[in-house]
């Protein structure tokens, strides 16, 4: 392969060719001169300490080495010339061109790469830089010689009508965990789990920097119905394996899945030849063109650069609380729409029992999870102690928090003996729904790899019908890579078709300080198709909220809107896995009457009755079972009506857990109260000497906070429409003081439930120190503020959120006094509706 | 090729094993330490006999006692033209790496001979000419080092079994 050296920077040009000392077509070695030149230099001369050094031009003569060993092909310069500058000058036919090198060493002659010397202009090793092999990461090529490999790869996968598949292995086709539990359930044909955890496959793995869990028992899911799919996508992929796991990890799992190794071959790439412990790549496999490569993979943040080619998949978590295990050195998850809680329809029978389990079974399971509460405890403390040993990636930690809760659970079980069994349903509210009532905690009942392999032929179809389109003209021969479709452009088309022209806002889905449509879900949501809205608007198509807290402010806007279908969040997860635009209503979300009709009770100005929180989430759709629909419709419907039996207890509950009083909440004998009755008027100057501007979201976000937290609490309900009034426009300039009362009422029941404090003792608190109990709620309320997404800028919502009294003071510093008189209006608007409540 | 060398070592003792049978404790350090390690150039595959076991210095400080021991071992140097017996351990669209004892011997497409074609749909992938010649892991063959590179306690070669009587080894 023929080089063109250049002379190189390092020369005093300008300089002469004096000689040339090869001709066309001899030979040279490493070292050897090639060429002659002449250059001018100054120097100084004489003895300086007698003053009499001076300047002289003199002649240099300087013979150029070749860098690499060949045959010169063509001389382009010639003896006498003068050169100005860094040139190229001669082309040598190299011997070896080192596109082939492993671990410094060139693969195809055997000479160190790495040796540098006078003569070396670059380093040998810079001439293979890619790696692209699976088990290797010494193995280095050229990226011409890459090119050809993968031109012969493309080749033949399109000669037999396939294309690339890249697989990841944790939850997206297995699930593992070192759980020895799982082993022990495995032994025992009479525990509840027994049926899930009978196929689970393990093998002991030596592996690495694990400490003492080094040798211990790996216990892997297989996703159900993993064999079949594998099998069928064979036949039009070829499958590669992608694991963030070890090396070792891997080719177990490999062996697991392909015993015959027909499936993924040696095609198997771990995080040790990765080269990257927190990302992946598919440039390390297929370093040209990712035009035929398609992944899988549970975890879109992973793959930085090639969201394009990526299928997400639905993690697959059957080992409850587990999570990845492998993910230790991965940033921490946060694209997941958590699945709601899926509200198991069996404990929701219409006659309010815990169903269908007759009592002695109830009891059996009952002593066994006794009898897997103490194991599960022994465990824990087995896991303790091994988990101080242990390095700190160890994911025992997610193990403790799933002991935690089956503790937890097992806790309830044993209540529900003793207790009435309507009760225990109300008790097991929305923290653990999805625990079978027979305590089996694993479940088997994913379907994801239905879906997948449908988008998969579906996506494979497509690709060959457009390269056949490119092609048909054309044979064989002539097909070079430019006529091959870019299979991300194709999955990206297909994907945008799904949820065309909805226009979707997220409410209590997206974390603090997050960008909407940059946050995991956002971008997902898009690449779909659909348009994600900051603001709920009369052209929104979908709110689609988090039913853990179905009533933000977005809630009450897109309320008035009957056009939005608010739906929970498994509506958008659901459509997303399933590629299809979901009918909304198995998903819609119950909205709070006094959400719903939150104008009309404004005009009327009375109270409405009681709220009741009444979320319908028959959420889940049952594919196989779509027959059925019809039935569970009626079930789901049944298991309203439930719900709402249960409220009443439901409430109570939450009372229970309620930092409030009762009589506080209903502002009867409290200290709390004289203030309310009596000091309002202090309360006004207050307030106008403290109380700027505040932003709108703050309010807005505590004001939420509150009604959920209390919803019982009538005179609340009232605020809330006044802040509805105030979120319509009608009163910008009351804004402030609606905040503040809103927060003196918070700092006053702070104090009522320790020590009695004067307002003035709250002021001088608010001045920048974060409130005793004001911290956790103002976490909330700025993950709200945030999570919704308001019209205020990020940084001023925040900035605000985390420190109200400082906004407090500092609106008093600036002393806008022109929104005094629209604040005292509206206090006393508000006051009058406190009298009349 | 194999050698026998003799060698000199310092091998510390904690006091602890200060005693009578400190020499065999030495010794027996000395194994532990040497044997099947890479010095850069060499295998040291076995220590045959330890000879002169020098007087204790106690080191100050730490309190070890050291001592220096000369001892014979068989060390193996892969030379760059030798030819070796390797099994195949890994195999893909650029070549095959084989493994010689402890060094891994990578061979290149370019220095398999031409009919020994890629063929990545068979199971397991393998190089084979469809005849009778198949590399695959696991497969014996018989490869010539044409070049080595040592780094400290690590070796790589690179080896071809393009010439007459190398490749496939009939087991």
């Amino acid at each position: 392969m023929a080089k063109t050296l250049k002379l190189g920077q390092r020369l005093r040009y300008p300089i002469t060719i004096s000689k040339i000392f090869k001709k066309p077509g001899d030979g040279v070695v490493k070292k050897e001169p090639i060429l002659q030149y002449t250059f001018k230099f100054e120097r100084m001369i004489g003895d300086p300490a007698l003053n009499e050094e001076r300047t002289i031009f003199e002649n240099g003569i300087a013979d150029w080495d070749s860098p690499t060993e060949g045959k010169i092909k063509q001389w382009r310069v010639k003896e006498g010339q003068v050169i100005n500058n860094d040139e190229e000058f001669v082309v040598v036919e190299e011997t070896c061109s080192h596109e082939v090198q492993y671990a410094g060493l060139c693969a195809l002659c055997g000479k160190d790469m790495k040796q540098q010397d006078w003569a070396t202009e670059s380093l040998d090793t810079e001439r293979a830089t890619v790696s692209m092999v699976h088990d290797n990461v010494a193995l280095t090529v050229s990226h011409n010689q890459a090119e050809r490999a993968e031109m012969q790869l493309q080749r033949r996968l399109l000669k037999e009508r396939k294309l690339s598949l890249v697989v990841d292995l944790d939850q997206t086709i297995i699930h593992a965990c070192i759980e020895p539990t799982i082993g022990e359930w495995q032994q025992d044909p009479a525990n509840p789990n027994y049926e899930s955890v009978k196929d689970v496959r393990s093998f002991q793995l030596d592996d690495g920097p694990r400490g003492l869990a080094s040798g211990c028992w790996y216990y892997i899911k297989m996703r159900p119905g993993l064999l079949e799919f594998l099998e069928r996508m064979a036949e039009i992929f070829e499958l590669h394996v992608y694991t963030m796991g070890t090396r070792a990890y891997a080719l177990n799992i490999a062996k697991i899945v392909d015993p015959t190794q027909k499936l993924f071959g040696n095609r198997v790439i771990s995080r040790d030849e990765n080269g990257s412990m927190t990302a992946k790549s598919l440039q390390r496999l297929f370093p040209v063109s990712t035009n035929m490569v398609v992944v899988i993979d549970d975890r879109a943040d992973v793959w930085p650069h090639n969201r394009p080619n990526l299928i997400k998949v639905t993690p697959y978590d059957f080992f409850k609380g587990i999570g990845d295990i492998n993910s230790s050195f991965l940033p921490k998850r946060e694209d997941i729409i958590a699945p709601a809680p899926v509200p198991d329809p069996k404990p929701l029978t219409p006659n309010g029992n815990t169903p269908s389990a007759p009592p002695s079974e109830r009891e059996t399971t009952t002593v066994k999870s006794d009898e897997e509460n103490a194991l599960l405890l022994l465990q824990t403390e087995e896991q303790e102690r091994t988990l101080e040993k242990q390095l700190k990636d160890r994911p025992l930690l997610h193990l403790q928090e799933k002991l935690d809760r089956e503790d937890e659970q097992a806790e309830k079980l044993s209540n529900k003996d003793g207790g009435d069994c309507q009760e225990v349903n109300a008790n097991g509210h929305s923290e653990t729904p999805s625990h079978h009532p027979r305590h089996n905690l694993l479940r088997d009942d994913d379907q994801e790899l239905i879906f997948l392999e449908n988008h998969l032929t579906e996506l494979h179809q497509s690709f060959y019908e457009q390269y056949n389109a490119r092609v048909a003209t054309r044979n064989m021969e002539d097909i070079t890579s430019s006529f091959v479709p870019d299979v991300g452009l194709t999955l990206n088309y297909l994907k945008s078709q799904v949820l065309k022209g909805t226009r979707i806002v997220l409410s209590g889905l997206v974390p603090l300080g997050v960008d909407v449509r940059r946050s995991e879900i956002g971008m997902h949501a898009q690449d779909f198709g659909a348009e994600i809205r900051t603001r709920v608007g009369p052209d929104v198509t979908h709110l689609v909220i988090s039913s853990s807290r179905p009533r933000t402010q977005k809630v009450r806007q897109a309320a008035r809107i009957p056009s939005i279908k608010i739906v929970n969040q498994n509506w958008l997860a659901d459509s997303l896995a399933q590629w299809l635009k979901l009918d909304a209503i198995p998903y819609l979300i119950d909205i709070h009457p006094s959400d719903r009709h939150s104008q009309e009770a404004q005009e009327a100005s009375v109270s409405p009755t009681r709220p009741r929180i009444t979320i319908i989430q028959s959420g889940h759709r049952d594919v196989e079972k779509s027959q059925n629909d019809e039935a569970e419709d009626g079930d789901a419907d049944d298991s309203a009506e439930e719900d709402d039996d249960n409220d009443g207890d439901e409430e109570e509950e939450m009372d229970r857990f309620d930092v409030m009083p009762r009589e506080l909440e209903d502002g009867e004998g409290s200290p709390v109260d004289g203030i309310n009755q009596t000091g309002w008027d202090d309360v006004d100057k207050e307030l106008q000497e403290f109380m700027g501007s505040d932003a709108e979201s703050d309010l807005e976000s505590t004001m939420t906070d509150q009604s959920k937290d209390t919803d019982t609490d009538e005179p609340k309900n009232k605020k809330r429409k006044l802040t509805e009034a105030d979120e319509d426009g009608s009163f910008e300039g009351s804004i402030g003081s609606a905040l503040a009362k809103k927060q003196r009422i918070a700092r006053a029941r702070t104090t009522a439930l320790r020590n009695v404090k004067n307002i003035g003792d709250d002021d001088a608190e608010g001045s920048g120190l974060p409130t005793p109990m004001g911290t956790g709620d103002e976490e909330e309320v700025v993950a709200e503020v945030v999570g919704e997404g308001e019209g205020e800028s990020k940084g001023e919502s925040k900035g605000e959120g985390e420190g109200d009294g400082d906004g407090d003071v500092d609106g008093a510093d600036d002393g806008e006094m022109e929104d005094f008189a629209d604040l005292e209006a509206e206090l006393e608007a508000e006051l009058e509706a406190e009298g009349q409540g | 090729m194999f050698f026998l060398y003799n060698l000199e070592r310092r091998v510390t003792l904690h006091p602890s094993y200060f005693g009578k049978n400190m020499h065999e404790l030495v010794t027996g350090k000395l194994l532990k330490d040497v044997e099947g390690t890479c010095t850069g150039s060499y295998y040291i595959i076995s220590i045959m006999d330890t000879f002169d076991i020098s007087e204790g210095r106690i080191l100050p400080g730490s309190g070890l006692a050291e001592f220096t021991v000369g001892y014979r071992a068989v060390v193996w140097r892969p030379f760059k033209g030798e030819t070796v017996d390797a099994v195949v351990v890994s195999v893909n669209q650029h070549g095959f790496f084989a493994e010689a004892g402890p060094l891994r011997i990578f061979v290149s497409t370019h220095l398999i001979p031409q009919d020994i074609k890629w063929d990545p749909n068979a199971t397991p992938p393998q190089f084979t000419n469809n005849e009778d010649t198949t590399i695959e892991v696991g497969t014996h063959v018989r490869v010539k080092i044409l070049g080595t590179r040592a780094e400290v306690g690590e070796l790589w070669a690179i080896g071809s079994i393009k010439e007459d009587y190398l490749g496939t080894l009939q087991v």
